[in-house]
């Protein structure tokens, strides 16, 4: 079944059967109209022939003696010779028959035989004389009519078909007239049509194989044309394409021009061999573009590390300063951005932060980012300034050879280790998030100066503000409130702040990455858009020189305040528990004295100042109210018996029994009592 | 500070939790001179209270002469550095802690 379902899709196999059924339906054609025309002639000679043989035989018969034929009988002289004769006529001219009949011209239905000579070879029986017998058929009775009529000289009937076993004849009758002129009797002749019968055979054997003959020369000759101009090429161009699908190079010949003269087959082989010159060169050029961007890729990683690497990456960075802990990351949109940290010490005791984001993204951005971050440590390493100047100085640099017009926002501050000053310039930059103490996170307002790289000589202005132990500050770039989800939202300042309360009190490092998070988990599946650079100060003061100060009003309602600021202090610190329950005590004992005492029935201030040096904390509280020196009043006796005992007096003894020192001094008008600690 | 009181016949305990300071001392006087008509054992369970100033002394110095009066009073559980205090002023002496 396949093999013939294959063939049936072969061209080839098409082609020839398509040419073998068209010849022999043209050759069945020509074999019919040669056998038609064989024919006609065929009968046209026997007829000819045996016409003349009934000329020849009616000479024999005398046509005034036909009714002396008849009534003298066969043993008549006359009649005997015509019959000899007439038999030797028969078996000479080889006809089948020779006779002549007296038709009853009444209604020409019925005849009497007058001659009849038989061919021995034959197996017809001969008629006697006077033999009468019925017409054969209508058509017989009309020829008998015309010829005594005289209407026709010259009958003749073929029988070539139903013969019923007979060999086909011709039957020709002619008249036979008297010396009158009338119709005596019809003469007939009968003659095998054998070189028919012969005949046909082999002209039909013979024709047929003319024409199978000549239908596979004309097919031989189609198909090798066939062959030669189509499916040779086509198989050919078939082989070509399926090569070059399969191995896409080159092949080692190309396809003749002259593979046909068939313009279609010349076409499609044009057209194959420039669509594989079109692909070969297409293929070329992908793989150069695919190696140039592999090229470009591998350059990009290493530009990537060469960036990564320029900012300070190593965490904790300075482990051996506890006055600060710091954490930074930074992470570009594409390879290599143009966000960028730095933080970096310019003496033991003032450390550089910078937070930057360059216009743009990508390679550009990443090259003016290198330049500008090198320019402001440079700076910051050759000479001191405040950051403005230095801000101003980078400014003029980057403007000098700005050939793109780009710029850069910068954050830079120097913070003042040993006092928590920071001095600031912001160069168009976001507002950075600050947290004090125990509060929320929130922005620093400050002055904004025109961004770096948008033009030279500009001044920028610097700002000031002071980190307390325990303060945190951020510093970020548009791309963590910019960032946007799959809905296209902001991250929003908003977001920013909700995410870095979640974790005020954590460490610089917890800070930034529940940001980082929250950015990501915001983002969902939307692709980062912006740059990602965040940095996370957390001041702890320092240590030996810690100093907290709380300005507060004298009302008793304040003491949580005082307590707060305390315990938080002494967290920062690393102070026991103990120590912290009794400073607060003490304290809380000082600030109820002068809440209810110092300034009668009127109010004011009272202003606590925290320091630690190395194991000593002192707690000074100071009030511009009456003066009064609580340590003159003597020590309650403290072996009474309650009922004895009066509460007032009690508070200042537990402060001093509480602590190591109190002092007390009026000066400038301020009552000021001193608490020394030893927290160690 | 919460205070949680459970009085039983003559009978009366005051849990105190959180701190006792010179704002929360005024609510405990209220609350023990609300309740302490006819007790005749007071008894403070200071588990829950880490600090206590000399405000809260008062207090309890206050009440102490009340239940001199009409019973007993003493102070149960009491954490470490409430007891330093208590010591420190002698209050340890005149206030029964058990």
């Amino acid at each position: 079944m396949s093999t013939i379902r294959k063939l049936k899709k072969n061209l080839s196999f098409n082609i020839i059967c398509s040419v073998v059924v068209i010849l022999l339906m043209f050759s069945g054609i020509i074999s019919v109209i040669g056998y038609i025309s064989f024919y006609n002639s065929l009968t046209r000679e026997y007829d000819e022939t045996t016409y003349a043989i009934c000329e020849t035989a009616a000479t024999l018969v005398d046509g005034d003696k036909i009714d002396a034929y008849l009534a003298g009988g066969e043993q008549e002289a006359d009649y005997q010779l015509a019959q000899r004769r007439m038999d030797v006529l028969c078996e000479k001219m080889n006809v089948s028959l020779i006779y002549v009949i007296k038709v009853d011209t009444s209604d020409y239905g019925s005849f009497v035989s007058v001659f009849n000579s038989v061919n021995k070879k034959t197996d017809y029986t001969r008629w006697e004389a006077g033999y009468h017998r019925e017409a054969t058929n209508e058509e017989y009775c009309q020829m008998y009519q015309r010829l005594y009529s005289k209407q026709s000289d010259h009958e003749k009937i073929f029988r070539t078909r139903n013969l019923n076993g007979a060999p086909p004849h011709i039957t020709s009758i002619i008249n036979i007239e008297n010396s009158k002129g009338e119709v005596t009797a019809l003469l007939c002749v009968q003659r095998p049509m054998s070189a028919l019968e012969e005949g046909r055979k082999p002209y039909l054997i013979s024709i047929s194989l003319a024409v199978v003959i000549a239908a596979v020369i004309a097919a031989t000759v189609a198909l090798n044309f066939l062959n030669r101009q189509f499916i040779k090429p086509l198989i050919e161009i078939r082989k070509e394409a399926q090569r070059f699908a399969r191995e896409n190079v080159a092949g080692n010949n190309k396809l003749d021009q002259s593979i046909s003269h068939i313009d279609e087959i010349r076409i499609l082989a044009a057209s194959i061999e420039k669509m594989e010159e079109d692909t070969l060169k297409y293929i070329e050029n992908l793989t150069q573009i695919t190696s140039e961007q592999e090229r470009i890729g591998a350059e990009l990683d290493v530009a990537r590390n060469i960036q990564e690497g320029s900012v300070p990456n190593v965490f904790p960075a300075f482990p051996d300063r506890k006055e600060f802990d710091i954490f930074a990351s930074m992470t570009p949109a594409k390879e290599v951005g143009g966000d960028f940290y730095d933080f970096f010490l310019i003496d033991d005791d003032h450390f550089a932060m910078v937070i930057a984001d360059v216009s743009g993204k990508g390679v550009p951005a990443a090259l003016f980012m290198m330049v500008t971050k090198i320019l402001i440590k440079e700076r910051c390493r050759i000479a001191e300034g405040t950051p403005a100047e230095i801000v101003q100085y980078v400014n003029d640099r980057v403007c000098a050879n700005n050939q793109a017009d780009m710029f850069v926002t910068v954050w830079f501050g120097i913070l003042e280790i040993s006092t928590g000053k920071v001095f600031a310039t912001n160069a168009g930059h976001n507002q950075p998030a600050i947290c004090r103490g125990s509060g929320q996170f929130e922005f620093l307002p400050g002055p904004h100066s025109l961004v770096i790289g948008a033009m030279p000589d500009i001044s920028f202005k610097t700002y000031e503000f002071t980190l307390q132990a325990g303060d945190k500050l951020f510093l970020y770039t548009d791309g963590v409130t910019e960032a946007i989800n799959e809905n296209k939202e902001l991250f929003a300042n908003s977001g920013m702040l909700n995410s870095l309360n979640k974790k005020k009190d954590g460490t610089a490092r917890e800070i930034l990455e529940q940001v980082k998070h929250d950015v990501h988990y915001f983002a969902g599946y939307a692709p980062q858009f912006d740059d990602i650079t965040m940095l996370c100060l957390n001041y702890n003061g320092t240590e030996n020189q810690m100093n907290k100060e709380l300005h507060v009003e004298a009302d008793i309602q304040n003491i949580d305040i005082l307590n707060d600021f305390l315990s938080e202090y002494c967290s920062g610190i690393g102070c026991s528990m103990k120590v912290q329950t009794q400073l607060s005590v003490a304290a809380e004992e000082i600030f109820a004295n002068i809440a209810n005492y110092a300034y009668g029935e009127g109010s004011g201030y009272a202003d606590v100042k925290l320091d630690c040096v190395e194991d000593k904390l002192s707690l000074v509280f100071e009030d511009s109210g009456i003066p009064y020196n609580p340590l003159k009043k003597p020590d309650p006796d403290i072996k009474l018996s309650a009922e004895e005992r009066q509460i007032g007096g009690l508070g200042i003894y537990m402060a001093k029994k509480l602590t190591d020192d109190v002092t007390y001094r009026y000066e400038d008008g301020k009552n000021i009592l001193k608490l020394v600690k030893i927290i160690k | 500070m919460d205070i949680i009181k459970q009085k039983n016949e003559n009978e009366l305990v005051i849990k105190i939790s959180g701190r006792l300071d010179t704002n929360s001392a005024p609510e405990l006087e209220k609350a023990i001179m609300e309740s302490i008509e006819g007790v005749e054992e007071l008894t403070f369970d200071l588990a829950e209270m880490p600090y206590t100033s000399s405000a809260g002394l008062r207090v309890f110095l206050k009440a102490q002469k009340q239940m001199n009066k009409q019973g007993h009073m003493k102070v149960i559980n009491i954490c470490e550095d409430v007891l330093e205090v208590f010591e420190i002023t002698g209050f340890s002496d005149i206030i029964e802690i058990a």
